[in-house]
């Protein structure tokens, strides 16, 4: 009640309205200083970004750049020509190809900026970049583009781990479907400048990885080609923007009063800021969902995802299976893969153990048990000895019920 | 028909929390159907399994029929409750809209967080209803009992793997967490009978639902808090796009959000029954601390922190008889405890190893490196000791949730930092997670405190520039 009068009271003098908005009334001259901050807090973030956080050279050192033309373009394993500026591509039976940049023998330090764009790529389409280097022989590298090829991506090349001394070969390896066709129409290395630095900040920022298995417990908004955590930009922003404000106020104190809604308005602005990054990725991961599950069964889905092998394997043994009172025992190195094989078996009554060693010791297995063998395992079904070997074991006589590219399953005697 | 039968399973338990949550809560309430939908809705998510768990351990199979019937018989007991109340004593007006005291600017603001909410909503919507079961645990100890209970139409019993060889398997099934508790298989069993068909995303849609409810509890317990409504929908957008919260509704399956939710909602409740001794207030505060345990079992220590807020904060001059007699129990326990059951306390001994650098590293680079939270981990940094030197804070109700945080925020800590866990934050695997159960009340709190320096600052400038206008005169 005490605020709400205060409130009350200050809104009944017009001329004492202007400092609040969120706690108060309509403050354009707020809204005003909080942009101004936020303008200084931006333009003074992106000096600190390219001033003291871009690549080490001196202004003479700059070379060339290298780029993607019909001299320098070239592609093996695939039809190809270069047309209209861009290197046009159709796969052939392979669904692969290997397109490469001449560039003879460079610095790496000299180029810490490389661009790819791709015309119309198809879903799917995965792609690494491959360059050589000269320390050692055949000291060829490899950076696996972890959301597949996207139209336009700038990498800093520094943070490829193994992009150092002397770089004498750069390609990249493209594989999809027999007979797609696309083209990459940039295919450069670029020498440090504040554009391609901004562009590869920008390209971090809104770059997209598809969900993972540690999505659960962790969201780091970076990728192994980020510069920079997206958190700590926006905190960064923040700072520099209240320093704007300060500075402002300095300025001219009787204008600018202290004021903590536009403190509060800078947070939440920078907030959003961060929060549209992330909302743009859910949209990116959203299309990707909608490409993979959208119109299809439930049986459908689990057959288009990540565990199609283990699903069909999965479907081919539940007929085999008697239902009533039969043991199934999961067995697998791979913890991801028997624990997910495991659960599509459920209901039947399942075992599988996490920590414990990959099947029980025999005395509790019995005549009539299935052993479901996903691979990678240590265990090998003999059809000769018509038993199941295990490390460190005694054998298991059992029958061969399924064979399959992701197990076996067998019934033991 | 399957849309239709998924509409019904998710109307129920809000129509059945709400219906009941309407009787009880005041009509001069500020923001009062927000808080009678968010709060009954998250009541309801939890009732209904409990209701399949008391029908099945009566002998009645897991039905949606017979579920659905008892629920819509309390939902037809409570209107009839609520029509006879109505007789006797009229309402009053409901307190005026969030809207009427709002500027321009502040309702334009007000409007573009509430857009951007309904983005986020309807991305998360879509990638539940499109995406079949994706997280490891889901599939691992959650939705195993859930695929075995729907089948065979009954809670069959889990228990351990080794439990499980020693009794050959015979009516008993194992995964990998059988002592884990039923409501979020429950809840998925729920889905799946409404349809009668196990689908691997509608059943996952109760997530979604308890995200909104979260957002809807959360931004009314702040109204009725005295907060106004744009520093409320302000604290909500904060809350309900942060992305590790938005990631486990998109990848449903875990319990976290719930438990996450039900203690913030104790939580909030603690705070506002405190500030008004509402009796409502205190209800919700009972119905969601006995809710925490039944989510998930570290829900029992969440709970366990009410219990020193309650002891500081109650009025009474045997308050420090109380608070002693209190001590004395616990070491009673404890010793009745080393006494009968060594092999107990032995365990929890085993836990404890020497302090943990790396768990305290990844502590650091989950909250204020990783884009999990968002800003809110530099917010927490700012708001807490800025709240400490703030006067309008040293009341008992902020005495009360600040006591439960703290104890909630040490257990925390001191299970990453001294005990094997220790693993789990330097891996990143467990620290996100326990922090989903603690970052909303933590975010309700901060939101306070906020309000409490902007409201400051406005009687402060407010103050001088009467005093400046006055001389001018």
């Amino acid at each position: 009640m005490a605020i709400a009068a205060t409130q009350e009271r200050i809104c009944s003098k017009r001329h004492l309205t202007i400092f609040h908005l969120l706690a108060g009334n309509a403050p354009i001259r707020t809204l005003k200083i909080t942009g101004l901050s936020l303008l200084l807090g931006a333009v003074a973030l992106i000096v600190v970004l390219t001033q003291f956080f871009g690549p080490q050279h001196s202004p003479e050192q700059l070379r060339p750049a290298i780029l993607w033309t019909a001299d320098t373009a070239k592609v093996e394993g695939a039809k190809a020509s270069f047309q209209d500026g861009e290197m046009k591509i159709e796969f052939d039976n392979i669904g692969g190809a290997v397109a490469s940049l001449s560039m003879g023998t460079v610095a790496a330090q000299d180029y810490p900026y490389l661009h790819l764009q791709l015309v119309d790529p198809p879903k799917g389409l995965e792609l690494a970049i491959t360059w050589r280097t000269q320390e050692a022989e055949n000291s060829y590298h490899a950076y696996t583009l972890e959301a597949g090829a996207q139209k336009s991506l700038w990498i800093a090349t520094e943070e490829l781990s193994d992009w150092t001394g002397q770089v004498s070969e750069l390609g990249m390896f493209l594989h999809g479907k027999p007979g797609q066709k696309f083209s990459i129409r940039d295919f450069s290395l670029y020498p440090d400048s504040v554009s391609h630095q901004l562009a590869a900040i920008y390209s971090d920022l809104t770059g997209f990885i598809p969900w993972n298995r540690a999505a659960m417990n962790t969201y780091t908004g970076v990728s192994v080609l980020s510069s920079f955590y997206p958190l700590i930009l926006a905190v960064a922003l923040f700072v520099l923007s209240l320093l704007a404000y300060g500075v402002l106020r300095l300025i001219n104190r009787k204008r600018i009063p202290f004021n903590w809604s536009v403190v509060s308005l800078i947070f939440l602005a920078c907030w959003i800021c961060l929060d549209l990054v992330w909302q743009n990725r859910l949209l990116q991961q959203l299309a990707d969902t909608h490409r993979l599950f959208s119109g299809k069964s439930s049986q459908e889905k689990l057959a288009a995802g990540p565990d199609a092998a283990l699903v069909k394997f999965v479907s081919q043994m539940l007929p085999l299976v008697d239902a009533d009172n039969s043991r199934i025992f999961v067995t697998s190195s791979d913890q991801y893969s028997g624990m997910r094989t495991a659960y599509y078996l459920f209901p039947h009554n399942v075992f599988w153990s996490l920590h414990a060693p990959e099947l029980p010791t025999n005395k509790f297995l019995r005549k009539g048990d299935y052993v479901a063998v996903v691979n990678p395992s240590d265990f090998k079904f003999n059809s000769d000895y018509k038993a199941l070997f295990g490390p460190g074991r005694a054998r298991l006589s059992a029958q061969l019920i399924l064979s399959d590219p992701a197990g076996f399953l067998v019934r033991l005697d | 028909m399957d849309a239709l039968l998924t509409i019904i399973a998710l109307l129920l338990p809000i129509l059945l929390g709400s219906a009941w949550l309407h009787l009880l809560v005041p009509a001069q309430t500020t923001a009062r159907t927000t808080v009678v939908c968010s709060h009954g809705t998250l009541l309801g998510l939890m009732a209904i399994p409990l209701l399949m768990w008391a029908m099945n351990r009566a002998g009645l199979p897991l039905s949606f029929a017979s579920t659905a019937a008892v629920a819509s018989g309390l939902i037809a007991l409570a209107a009839l409750a609520g029509v006879l109340r109505r007789g006797k004593t009229r309402l009053t007006a409901n307190a005026a809209a969030p809207h009427s005291s709002l500027s321009t600017a502040q309702r334009l603001l007000f409007i573009l967080l509430c857009l951007l909410l309904l983005v986020r909503v309807t991305t998360l919507g879509l990638e539940i209803l499109w995406r079949p079961l994706f997280p490891w645990d889901a599939t691992m100890h959650w939705a195993t009992k859930a695929r075995v209970w729907y089948a065979f139409n009954d809670m069959r019993p889990f228990v351990d793997n080794i439990v499980w060889l020693n009794m050959g398997g015979n009516g008993v099934f194992t995964d990998r967490h059988p002592e884990y508790p039923a409501m979020i298989p429950l809840l998925q069993v729920w889905m799946n009978l409404a349809t009668g068909r196990w689908d691997e995303s509608l059943m996952n849609l109760p997530w979604l639902l308890c995200l909104i409810a979260l957002g809807g509890a959360v931004y009314s317990q702040l109204r009725v808090s005295g907060v106004s409504a744009v520093v409320a929908i302000a604290g909500t957008y904060m809350l309900l796009s942060m992305p590790l919260l938005n990631i486990h509704v998109a990848l449903a399956g875990y319990a976290d959000l719930f438990l996450g939710a039900a203690y913030c909602s104790g939580l909030m409740a603690f705070y506002n029954w405190r500030a008004s001794g509402q009796r409502w207030q205190g209800l919700l505060v009972i119905c969601f601390a006995l809710a925490c345990p039944l989510i998930k079992n570290e829900g029992l220590l969440w709970s366990l922190t009410f219990i020193p807020a309650l002891v500081f904060t109650i009025r009474t001059r045997h308050k420090m008889v109380k608070l002693i007699a209190l001590c004395i129990l616990g070491l009673a326990l404890l010793w009745v405890l080393m006494i009968k059951n060594p092999v107990i306390v032995n365990q929890i001994v085993d836990l404890l190893t020497q302090f943990h650098p790396g768990g305290l590293t990844g502590i650091i680079k989950s909250i204020w490196l990783h884009d999990n939270w968002h800003l809110f981990g530099y917010l927490l940094l700012v708001m807490i000791p800025i709240g400490l030197f703030l006067k309008r804070t040293h009341t008992r109700a902020y005495l009360g949730v600040g006591i439960a945080l703290a104890c909630a925020v040490g257990l925390f800590l001191f299970m990453f930092l001294f005990t094997i866990f220790g693993i789990g934050a330097s891996t990143f695997t467990g620290v996100g997670r326990l922090s989903i159960q603690l970052i909303p009340g933590l975010l309700f709190l901060t939101t306070l405190l906020a309000n409490e320096l902007l409201t400051s600052g406005v009687s402060r400038s407010a103050t001088t520039l009467q005093a400046n206008h006055a001389q001018a005169h």
